[in-house]
């Protein structure tokens, strides 16, 4: 038997550290562990709540937008406060840009070379590679110059000796099987996308005021004035800016990300069959139609046991069944206290041990709702909608199941979804749907402010005593909600339940794995010295632990390591 | 209770932010403002904007902890000059600079996580594809402690303004006249408001505040 310790600990802040052991070339046991204690609850204690998403959206250097539009949507559901329809439909633009943003540069930036070789792409014929290109889709940059270019690029890398950002990828390991040609597009697709991620940056900074931090919102709305004559402001220019911005980054996401996606799916069909894990799933509706969060262009709600007929809904900002089944477990986590407790009571005392794998062993608490451990992200919003008969959902998902058996050549019904690549395939459809809502959230703010309203903010006051409210938001990872009390106008508690505290979390006070220990069980590991199975499978959760703190190593210290024992 | 919500035309986007870095020089600070020292980056570049007038082909921004969002932040500048904390040797406050040559010239190492810090992944990356920044700065200062908290240890709180120095010189040399800002105005470091000392056993090293 050999123990796999993929754990990058030997910096100086802490991340995610994955424990595998492995026995016949498949995966026995499995522990995920948060390397670090994140503290933004004790940071916030005592401090004014209209200023809490300033600091929420420094909780994570890349999740920046969606911790501040979950914080100021919990204050604004304590406060029981509608905001102005100008302000949903910015809010909502800029988490489609984001949202965008972040599954192009997962894919291609930081997941593709789990699957695609890049030293291959140096045998392949440019002109077969552009032809099997054309052959999934209409993307213009396809063309046998393009894909030449790329080659060209790469044998100059190889040339120098520095193979550079893909020195990082497994080339030539046995689980590696595109085509040279698939390969080559694929890093086609690599380059591509380095501009379009760019755009859909740029169409949140001209929004938002500025990125990484976005700079106008409010408790109560945003701060965007709009002025449709007025330079200084929100104007038809820059609404056409943004337009023509998510327009480039929607047929990108359409003709070449959801392809490359469906046609890698098709090409690794045993990943469709590895890496389901945890089937209970949960997705919070977003993308508000009105004022007060009532309705929304993306479903949630919850099934269980991959069975579609416990579908529930959540249907609306502060619906009571997300918050009254949330509790979160520290039985295997490095804090005080015995009993499961729900976020307003939510304590973050710490209590670290060491690394016990029977212990406690993780910085990440275990969320459960009613209970059960749940798995969430694109995959679990796809499966509700589908669940609820979702059009827009039904019809994306079956379209590219469809895609993907042509392909295949063989028949992949809604099943395969529950795996590693299902959820690579969930995430790409999932951003096609977006692409789609981006042009229709854009004209429902141009609409609104053609027909005079220019409102952007709500006034309000805090009430003398206590109130509690939470805020959720779909996030790119999935289901993500901040808890306040508010005590006198001054925060008592605060508490971040993020997605990957609900999928890397560690066993429960029943012992009970999390999404990501449980997907990794019966992994092949064909190579215990490089364990890119375990790699495929964590990363298609797209797992963001590491980013509260960040030290440069210009020196080359070990950033990470691989051992088997 | 003040109101505090946003006051009309105060509005403050600038086209030229959502423009991204086309030929200009991007000087991005890079940290965690909620971790002790690591708000080194925010800090200075925040300092730098308040104390000096910044000429229209320089960008500067707080840029937090971006992992690979750096190539979005950096692609298509002509210079990017980057404040941060660095892993090296010397006691905490100790300024170490870096240039192009020898932050590329080191071999990667594969990443568990993809959102692992990404400055030498993403200037290689942006050199592939054709957007990368012909100058390259990073201008380090070791930790004394990056603990959970708001609030900077005594020796790196020294070394911000020699940063800052550090930053305008290396502007001059790269071309870009510097002048102090007539009206300078107290940095804006809205994050000191939750100062207060944490300390968490095995989360990292020893606290070092109150």
């Amino acid at each position: 038997m050999a123990r796999i310790v993929v754990d990058p600990v030997t910096r100086i802040e802490g991340h995610l550290r994955i424990d595998v052991e492995v026995e016949g070339g498949a995966v026995t046991n499995a522990w995920s562990s948060g390397q670090m204690w994140r503290g933004i609850e004790v940071i916030l204690q005592d401090q004014d709540p209209r200023d809490a998403w300033m600091f929420a959206q420094r909780i994570c250097g890349v999740c920046t937008t969606v911790h501040a539009i979950a914080s100021v949507r919990a204050v604004e559901n304590a406060l029981d406060l509608a905001i102005p329809l100008n302000a949903q439909y910015i809010r909502n633009l800029i988490l489609i840009g984001h949202a965008l943003h972040d599954h192009i540069v997962h894919f291609y930036h930081l997941s593709a070379l789990d699957w695609v070789d890049v030293v291959s792409a140096l045998d392949a014929d440019p002109a077969g590679a552009s032809r099997l290109a054309e052959s999934i889709s209409n993307w213009s940059g396809n063309g046998r110059d393009a894909m030449q270019n790329t080659k060209t690029k790469l044998q100059a890398l190889v040339d120098s000796g520095q193979l550079g950002i893909f020195q990082n990828g497994y080339w030539g390991h046995p689980a590696m099987n595109l085509s040279p040609e698939a390969n080559l597009m694929a890093v086609t697709h690599y380059l591509q996308a380095l501009d379009i991620q760019r755009k859909a940056n740029q169409a949140v900074a001209v929004l938002g005021s500025k990125t990484p931090h976005i700079q106008n919102l409010a408790v109560g709305g945003v701060a965007n004035a709009i002025n449709l004559d007025n330079q200084a402001t929100l104007n038809m220019t820059r609404l056409y800016m943004v337009k023509d911005l998510l327009d480039e980054v929607a047929e990108f996401v359409k003709e070449v990300y959801l392809p490359d996606v469906i046609a890698i799916g098709a090409m690794y069909p045993e990943w469709l069959g590895h890496g389901a894990g945890v089937t209970n799933y949960m997705a919070v509706p977003d993308l508000p139609l009105d004022g007060a969060g009532t309705e929304f262009d993306l479903p949630g709600g919850t099934i269980m046991n991959a069975d579609l007929s416990t579908f529930r809904p959540i249907s609306a900002f502060g619906d009571p069944y997300l918050r009254d089944g949330v509790a979160e477990s520290v039985a295997h986590a490095w804090y005080e206290g015995s009993e499961d407790l729900h976020p307003w009571e939510g304590e973050t005392i710490p209590n670290y041990t060491e690394f016990q794998e029977d212990g406690k062993y993780s910085w990440v608490k275990s969320p459960r709702f009613y209970d059960e451990p749940v798995q969430v992200g694109p995959l679990a919003q796809l499966l509700v909608g589908y669940a609820q008969g979702h059009e827009r959902t039904i019809r994306g998902v079956d379209d590219a199941l469809s895609r993907a058996s042509s392909i295949a050549g063989a028949p992949l019904g809604l099943d395969v979804l529950h795996s590693t690549l299902g959820r690579h395939l969930s995430r790409a459809i999932r951003a096609g749907m977006l692409a789609d809502l981006a042009g229709r959230h854009w004209q429902l703010l141009v609409d609104n402010i053609q027909s005079g309203d220019t409102t952007t903010f709500e006034p309000f006051e805090f009430p003398d005593g206590e109130i509690r409210g939470y805020g959720f938001h779909e996030a790119p990872r999935g289901v993500l909600s901040h808890w306040i009390v508010i005590r006198d106008g001054l925060i008592h508690n605060y508490q971040a339940v993020v997605p990957s505290t609900w999928n890397a979390g560690p066993r429960d006070s029943q012992s009970r794995m999390g999404p990501y220990e449980a997907s990794l069980m019966d992994n092949p590991v064909a190579d215990p010295e490089l364990p890119l199975e375990v790699l495929r499978t964590v990363h298609s959760f797209d797992p963001c632990l590491a980013c509260a703190i960040h030290t440069s190593d210009p020196e080359g210290r070990e950033l990470s390591r691989v051992r088997a024992l | 209770m003040v109101e505090r919500g946003p006051e009309p035309g105060t509005d403050a986007s600038d086209p030229a932010d959502g423009r991204g870095a086309d030929g200009r020089i991007v000087v991005l600070g890079i940290g965690n403002v909620l971790t002790g020292d690591d708000a080194l980056g925010p800090t200075v570049v925040t300092t730098l904007g308040a104390e000096w007038q910044i000429p229209s082909e320089v960008m500067v921004l707080d840029a937090g902890t971006p992992g690979m969002d750096l190539i979005a932040l950096a692609s298509g500048a002509r210079g990017i000059i980057v404040v941060d904390t660095v892993l090296a040797d010397g006691p905490p406050g100790t300024l170490r600079i870096y240039d192009r040559d020898t932050l590329l010239g080191k071999p990667l190492t594969p990443r568990v996580n993809p959102h692992a810090p990404g400055l030498i992944e993403s200037l290689f990356t942006l050199d592939l594809s054709g957007h990368g920044p012909a100058a390259v700065r990073l201008i380090g200062v070791v930790p004394e402690a990056t603990d959970v908290g708001v609030g900077m240890s005594d020796p790196v709180t020294a070394s911000v303004p020699k940063v800052v120095d550090v930053i305008v010189r290396t502007l001059e040399e790269w071309g870009v006249p510097m002048a102090p800002s007539p009206e300078p105005v107290k940095p804006d470091l809205w994050w000191q408001v939750a100062a207060r000392g944490v300390f968490i056993e095995g989360s990292s090293s020893p606290s070092r505040r109150d």
